[in-house]
């Protein structure tokens, strides 16, 4: 009772530090430091068509997944696989939780710098372990909502409208179902972060070993989510001659592995389904329930030592002499090499640029097999992906400002200005963004059936130009509403709503090399009229978006920063 | 009487934060001339790490002016931030750095060559005994020795205007001594220092000017002696409290 009562204390107090520190940042009202862009005016109208254009999105969004949803369920149904297809909207939830998931449980539990603190309070682990997993699962609730929930309701509604003996349990407990649905890849990331982060405090060279700790446990859960992406491309559906809707034999059996893989799932979704409602539904709270308190117990053992360990020896075992240099080097030089040791000394600053480069590659295969034929059209698509990746998962540049925290203190008191200390965070935030495109042109290059190094390079240049655009306006994204005051890095990079715009920008940005794609596709060009037209005319308008995106940061930010308060 | 020149000119200083209504500094003015140690006294959330971190550049003001050696803080920052030599109240270093690498990163912020950095660095590690933990990370360093790389930094390019926010914190006995040295030395080469502290009998003992402020207004400013004359107070102590005190009442 004790340990509950105190993990409540506890999580009281991360939640609400979180909200404070990171979850505010993103669904609360933003304070704006300085607003040189537009007059107030302006920018409440700017706010209400942004706002009318989310909301467009969001219900554009919701009828695409109910069209989705609609389809899969009549294939189903027609195709007696109805329940398993339940087993795959919840799996696909969970997915999602082990993916974003593994990087905020890692943070929570070992790169917390409450965990001093914590150390010091006359709290057992398992309270610690309660209050941080339930701060964890309470983060990706609503992640899991989101994709579960338009997906179940709408099959649902579907499925009672064409006479599928559904009745109101499907939908209450369905609804309920949500909130069980995080706990359990939770719970076996947090079960397999334990023995991995235990090791690591055992190695000497913990930098490095909790950089590939972290890895592999991230690598563990994208491999997850890719082999479920290149199952789903095997999704499709068949009609037959009175026009109803079958779902080919591949799915069928892509549908029927999966609930084998996720047969932990079986007692809610039959619950769900209107068998042995009451008993399935508390037998599955109940196995959720064991789940807990076996990773509970387990953490006792592990978690408690894994970070008392990191705290006791905390980085002496990495303490040892380096050469010493008095060598001056020009500041810019100087600058850089700090980046670089600081997103090297943090190593989940690393993890989403190595995922990129990682799934680039891996997308690109599975998008370029299944549309095989029109390889200037693919070469958009992965394009479109690439331009998303580099935008939206360069951390130093989303973050670049904040990331600097309480040094910010320090960088304002020597004698440079803005663009002074923005220049090398460019550099580096580049240095990142040349590897995610060098991985995607290779890929390219091997993918595409005529003039792939010609392809390759091409690629590669746009991307990078998009990179250094990109970058730009992620770090002007940031100087404009820093936050400096976080603990944890883990409130930076997680629902980090700087990753949106930037993303959305990117997007745009490949929507136009699919456009183009599509039309030197259809239109018998020469090759040459082809690359002129698809990476000139796209090439253009990268370059304006990167020239105008670094002039609006240079221009700016100096008086972004000099009125910056921490 | 030959006239002294002044490094720091403060003139009706205020500023209040952007969250609140309140004036952290209020309509603050002050110098402080070549040669002097300036002890900078107030209670807690008196408004003297808010004029530091303005004198410094860090916080942007609505009112007043603030000129370094001559050069207008707002309009000449970079001239006006080449003369200051900074050290924080709190430890702002890069952690993943080792202390040797802050502080040649601060050395080439400041363009300092490469035969003054060594000596520089070699005398100052000398004295506060962090030659051998300079190839440190600094995420291994004790708080005393973050507070050392600090001062090291700080002075790595000789300003003739150093500030210290509350800099005895976490310092060992030898370590405070030698730093009280070094503010006399730095104050003999006509330059100046600026400090904050609690600590009543460093100031005492240090400062040739000091200046009492408490909610954001400046009390009393001048030689502890011609300050406590005026006052009637037997000690520094008593005017602090007398001060402060007389000010919460009022």
């Amino acid at each position: 009772m004790d340990t509950i009562k105190n993990a409540s204390k506890l999580l009281r107090v991360i939640w609400k530090d979180n909200w404070k520190n990171g979850l505010s940042k993103f669904f609360g009202k933003r304070k704006r430091q300085i607003n040189i862009d537009k007059p107030i005016v302006d920018s409440k109208v700017k706010k209400l068509v942004g706002g009318f254009f989310g909301v467009i999105a969001l219900l554009f969004l919701l009828a695409y997944i109910s069209f989705y949803s609609i389809m899969l369920t009549e294939g189903s149904i027609n195709s007696g696989v109805f329940e398993e297809l339940i087993f795959m909207f919840m799996a696909m939830a969970q997915l999602i939780v082990i993916f974003f998931g593994s990087l905020i449980v890692i943070n929570n539990f070992y790169f917390s710098k409450d965990n001093l603190l914590l150390a010091t309070l006359p709290i057992s682990s398992k309270s610690i372990f309660l209050a941080k997993f339930t701060t964890s699962y309470l983060s990706q609730l609503l992640i899991a909502g989101f994709i579960y929930l338009p997906f179940v309701i709408a099959s649902g509604v579907y499925a009672k409208i064409i006479g599928y003996d559904i009745g109101a349990e499907f939908f209450i407990i369905g609804t309920i179902n949500v909130f069980f649905i995080p706990i359990f890849p939770l719970l076996i990331i947090t079960l397999l972060s334990f023995p991995i982060m235990y090791i690591v405090t055992l190695v000497k060279k913990r930098s490095l070993a909790t950089f590939f700790g972290v890895f592999l446990l991230v690598a563990f859960s994208v491999g997850i989510y890719i082999g479920f992406i290149s199952l789903m491309t095997q999704m499709g559906s068949t009609v037959d001659e009175q026009d109803n809707l079958f779902m080919p034999a591949s799915m069928i059996s892509v549908l029927m592995g999966l609930k084998k893989a996720t047969i932990f799932n079986y007692l809610i979704i039959n619950a769900m389904l209107g068998k042995h409602i009451v008993g399935f539904f508390f037998a599955h709270i109940v196995g959720l329930l064991g789940l807990l308190v076996v990773t509970m117990l387990i953490s006792s053992v592990f978690y408690r030592k894994g970070m008392v360990l990191a705290l006791e020896s905390g980085q002496k075992l990495e303490s040892k002499k380096t050469k010493i240099s008095y060598k001056s080097n020009k500041f810019v030089a100087s600058f850089v090499k700090k980046e670089l040791k600081q997103i090297l000394g943090v190593p989940s600053l690393l993890v989403s640029p190595l995922m990129s480069i990682v799934m680039l590659p891996v997308l690109g295969v599975i998008f370029g097999k299944s549309m095989e034929g029109t390889s200037m059209m693919n070469v958009g698509m992965i394009l479109n992906i690439g331009f998303i990746f580099i935008s939206s998962s360069n951390i130093l540049s989303l973050i670049g400002v904040s990331l600097e925290g309480k040094n910010i203190y320090l960088l304002k008191t020597l004698p440079i200005s803005a663009k002074d200390i923005l220049l090398p965070k460019i550099i580096v935030a580049n240095i990142l963004n040349i590897l995610v495109a060098l991985s995607a042109s290779i890929t390219l290059g091997i993918l595409v059936n005529e003039n792939g190094i010609l392809v390759g390079i091409l690629c590669f240049i746009v991307l990078v130009i998009g990179g250094i655009g990109g970058s730009c306006y992620g770090l002007y994204n940031d100087i404009k509403n820093p936050n400096f005051n976080y603990k944890n890095i883990n409130e930076l990079t997680k629902n980090n709503r700087r990753a949106i715009k930037p993303a959305l920008i990117g997007f745009m940005l490949g929507i136009i090399f699919i456009v183009l794609g599509v039309v030197v596709s259809s239109i018998n060009f020469t090759n040459g009229l082809s690359y002129l037209i698809m990476f000139g005319g796209g090439g253009l308008v990268t370059s304006i978006f990167a020239i105008v995106s670094y002039r609006k940061l240079i221009k700016n930010a100096n008086i972004y920063y000099d009125n910056l308060e921490v | 009487m030959e006239k002294k020149l002044t490094l720091i000119e403060i003139r009706n200083l205020t500023k209040s934060y952007s969250n609140s209504e309140i004036k952290a500094v209020d309509d603050l003015s002050f110098t402080v001339e070549k040669g002097e140690i300036f002890g900078f006294l107030g209670p807690n959330g008196a408004g003297k790490s808010t004029t530091i971190k303005c004198l410094t550049g860090i916080l942007p003001y609505s009112d007043g002016s603030i000129s370094i050696c001559g050069n207008d803080l707002k309009r000449e920052p970079i001239a006006a931030k080449m003369k200051i030599g900074y050290v924080a109240d709190e430890h702002i270093l890069y952690d993943t750095l080792t202390g040797m690498e802050y502080i040649n990163f601060i050395a080439d912020v400041f363009n300092v060559g490469d035969t003054d950095r060594k000596e520089r660095i070699d005398n100052y590690a000398t004295i506060f005994e962090m030659n051998d933990k300079l190839g440190q990370k600094i995420s291994s360093y004790s708080h005393g020795m973050k507070q050392k790389i600090s001062i090291i930094a700080a002075l790595v390019h000789q300003p003739d205007v150093w500030i210290l926010d509350e800099p005895m914190t976490g310092l060992d006995p030898k370590s405070s001594f030698a730093l009280k040295q070094l503010m006399k030395e730095h104050a003999a080469q006509g330059k100046v220092v600026f400090f904050s502290s609690h600590v009543l009998e460093v100031v005492e003992k240090v400062c040739t000017k000091i200046g009492i402020i408490n909610k954001g207004r400046l009390l009393a400013i001048g030689s502890i002696e011609d300050i406590k004359k005026q006052r009637e107070d037997s000690s520094l102590e008593d005017l602090f409290l007398n001060l402060t005190q007389n000010e919460e009442l009022s």
